[in-house]
């Protein structure tokens, strides 16, 4: 009779456990974490935000052959201040920001493309995901600031911006990867990032061509502040 | 009972301790639009005006050749399908008379001048016409040959009526890039960004043209590009004897750059 009793409780927190990770790799469609259902170790960082400066809509228009192949680029038209109060709870408590790429489910869109909104023609193939380059940076900083990046083109793939899982990297060190408590208000250069967006549909040879079809496209870039530990 | 509750406990603090957790804290989203218009152009180096004057024999003969006389090149999002045409403000397919040479004119003159004695060469081949069937050929790359009837309609202009102008010419014709069909298509590009060699490059066009009169004045050359089709040279068309009356006579020429359909 015991033995039978204590193996069913442990069946039941197994289960529990096991619905209550979920993380962000990077490498696959981003995962919306959720709440555990038991209490965390850290507690939550009431009050963290992001402040975004800069216009929510950012618009590329491609009208004469230059900007086709030379591209647009569009810098710091997104500007992401954070403010992380002060953790308490064990020293392992940090946080974490990630992007991601969204289409908007598109039941037009297929998952690796841009989502349409109206077609100018008919003739050659939708953008992917791809093709949108993103680079983000900050005075200290951050661990891909050099280069502009691309996701995978895939509907929510993400990059990371600050993700060091193993290390806290505390304010006023000015280190690439600060993700301790801290603010833009106080530490600037480690709690503001800016963000510059490029694209370039028609790169020059030897790359092949994408014939993209004419159209406008859509996709929405989601900027996530969460809590690790 | 005691126990088996403190070691369900114990492994519920041992799974705890082992997974790691995450929490949104918040988010901020950024909506990109892109707006890709359909690009085609096509950039010319041509005076606006070719003259052609016939005042000499030998020029009767043999024509006058414009070598190089219009440049074109491509630049195009989309893909695209390049022709000439031929066409006159009397919307039918002869030249415009501006003036007539003497008080009267012979019997036998004639001032309906087909468009198609205007003779182009390209410096490279369609490079994408294999839909084009039943027409002498499928583009003006052939060299200009002699002035003989076997000749008629090789480089002889595509011409089209003030109706039908922007139609692209059918399977029959002829285009400098592409075809009437869908499959037949010059891909997006531009010659800024490829091989601009003349003869190499789907982008960019070198044009000549020529003008063979004829002695008597008849116009041999002018001929549709149907291989089947009859000569539009003025004995052919009118009957034996006539010729074309002296005087100024106007055309345009039209170069359409249009997305592949």
């Amino acid at each position: 009779m015991k033995i039978i009793q204590f193996t069913l409780l442990l069946f039941l927190f197994t289960n529990l456990s096991i619905t209550s990770n979920a993380q962000c790799t990077c490498t696959q469609p981003y995962q919306p974490v959720k709440v555990p259902a038991v209490p965390p170790a850290c507690q939550d960082l009431a009050g963290a935000n992001i402040v975004s400066i800069g216009s929510s809509n950012v618009n590329f228009t491609f009208d004469s052959f230059g900007e086709i192949t030379g591209g647009i680029t569009i810098s710091g038209s997104t500007i992401l201040r954070l403010n992380i109060p002060a953790i308490a709870g064990p020293s392992t408590c940090r946080w974490s920001l990630y992007m991601y790429i969204d289409n908007d489910d598109d039941a037009g869109a297929g998952p690796t493309e841009w989502a349409k909104n109206v077609l100018y023609g008919t003739g050659g193939n939708a953008p992917q995901l791809n093709l949108l380059e993103v680079r983000v940076y900050n005075g200290c900083g951050t661990p891909c600031s050099a280069v502009y990046q691309t996701f995978n083109p895939l509907d929510k793939s993400c990059l990371p911006i600050i993700s060091d899982l193993t290390a806290n990297h505390l304010a006023g060190t000015c280190v690439p990867n600060v993700n301790g408590a801290g603010s833009y208000l106080t530490n600037f250069n480690e709690y503001t990032f800016t963000v510059d967006y490029k694209i370039v549909p028609l790169p020059a040879p030897p790359a092949a061509p994408l014939h993209l079809k004419p159209g406008q496209w859509q996709v929405k870039i989601h900027f996530d502040l969460i809590e690790e530990n | 009972m005691k126990k088996t509750i403190k070691s369900a406990t114990l492994v519920i603090a041992m799974f705890a301790g082992t997974t790691a957790f995450a929490q949104m804290q918040d988010e901020k989203n950024v909506t990109i639009t892109m707006d890709l218009q359909p690009i085609l152009q096509l950039d010319m180096n041509t005076p606006d005006h070719i003259d052609f004057v016939f005042d000499q024999i030998p020029e009767y003969i043999g024509g006058i050749t414009k070598y190089g006389a219009t440049t074109l090149k491509v630049s195009s999002t989309v893909d695209w399908d390049l022709w000439a045409v031929g066409t006159a403000t009397n919307g039918g397919a002869f030249w415009d008379q501006q003036a007539k040479y003497g008080v009267g004119s012979g019997s036998l003159s004639d001032d309906q001048i087909p468009l198609q004695a205007l003779e182009l060469h390209q410096n490279g081949p369609n490079n994408h016409d294999a839909g084009q069937i039943g027409g002498i050929t499928t583009d003006y790359s052939t060299a200009f040959a002699l002035p003989l009837p076997a000749a008629a309609g090789t480089n002889c202009i595509y011409a089209a009526p003030l109706a039908t102008l922007y139609t692209s010419p059918g399977i029959t014709e002829k285009y400098i890039n592409g075809g009437k069909l869908g499959s037949d298509y010059g891909s997006g590009g531009s010659y800024l960004t490829t091989a601009t060699a003349p003869g190499v490059s789907d982008y960019y066009y070198i044009i000549d043209y020529r003008i063979v009169p004829g002695l008597p004045a008849i116009f041999p050359m002018a001929k549709g590009n149907l291989a089947a089709g009859v000569a539009l040279d003025l004995v052919t068309t009118n009957g034996p004897g006539h010729y074309a009356q002296p005087g100024i006579y106007t055309m345009d020429v039209k170069y359409i750059l249009m997305e592949n359909q």
